[in-house]
């Protein structure tokens, strides 16, 4: 499912959140549409199917109390519905360890980072997400995990598209230099 | 020792997520704690009003007390007499 509906999606799931603001029922086609996208955000970070439909329950019904203050700017719900998500997932690891589900299929099916994969050692590979910020983990998160295009990531992070894979540009050359000089010592 | 607990999988979640939704339970939930509040906040708001109207009839019954004022307007001023030796 693509982020970015055409206008007319947009203009629709517009009209679904005014008519939601109005009377709570109508928050059912909204809920229906990224009902999965939110369950699999979670999953990757529980990795326990009862645990993500519950936080994605939580995550729904906070959006429900809060939708009488949503403004709506323009772009999808579901940049919203992220952030209420990942609060509730923080708000559940508060004292423990979080989890991180690697897809390996992602992995194999993005050129930039397949090879590294298939040839590092994976304690290696999560060593090396490990140095990242939260920020720069999100953005690889969201390009590769997640598969979310550009133009997608830059609607949810708020950023440019271009500033998006400058960024990401960047983060992949200092991953690449990083291996580089474990190999070396290697 | 890392931030998180990576853990790989072939693949995220393969199976369907229809059986986990479940809008009504929500809408039910959310119409529930909605009473709830509206029936705390209609609370609030009466005890702060029966604590009001209670101190606006404290303080009118008070008025009506004929308390002897301690100036009365028109009462000529009480005169104080020293005796000459302590002046």
């Amino acid at each position: 499912m693509s982020l970015i509906p055409d206008h007319s999606a947009l203009q629709q799931e517009q009209s679904w959140i005014t008519a939601a603001q109005k009377d709570i029922r109508n928050f059912e086609p909204l809920y229906r549409k990224y009902y999965d996208t939110i369950f699999r955000f979670i999953f990757r970070r529980t990795d326990d199917e009862a645990l993500a439909a519950d936080l994605s329950s939580q995550t729904f019904y906070k959006a429900m109390t809060k939708l009488k203050s949503y403004q709506w700017q323009g772009k999808p719900l579901v940049a919203w519905l992220y952030t209420i998500a990942l609060n509730e997932v923080k708000k559940h690891y508060r004292d423990k360890k979080p989890i991180f589900v690697i897809e390996e299929n992602k992995i194999l099916e993005a050129d930039e980072i397949r090879d590294e994969w298939l040839h590092l050692a994976k304690d290696d590979m999560m060593r090396l997400l490990d140095e990242l910020n939260d920020a720069d983990l999100q953005i690889i998160e969201l390009k590769y995990f997640e598969s979310f295009t550009f133009k997608e990531i830059a609607i949810m992070l708020e950023m440019t598209e271009s500033a998006v894979k400058m960024k990401l540009y960047r983060l992949l050359k200092r991953l690449k230099e990083r291996l580089e000089v474990w190999h070396d010592k290697i | 020792m890392t931030r998180y607990d990576y853990r790989i999988r072939r693949q995220l979640f393969q199976r369907r997520t229809e059986r986990f939704q479940n809008f009504d339970a929500l809408e039910q939930r959310y119409r529930s704690r909605k009473r709830t509040t509206n029936i705390v906040r209609f609370l609030i708001i009466l005890i702060a009003l029966i604590i009001l109207v209670g101190i606006l009839v404290f303080t009118a019954k008070a008025d009506n007390h004929n308390y002897k004022s301690p100036v009365t307007k028109g009462q000529p001023e009480v005169k104080l007499k020293f005796p000459q030796k302590d002046l």
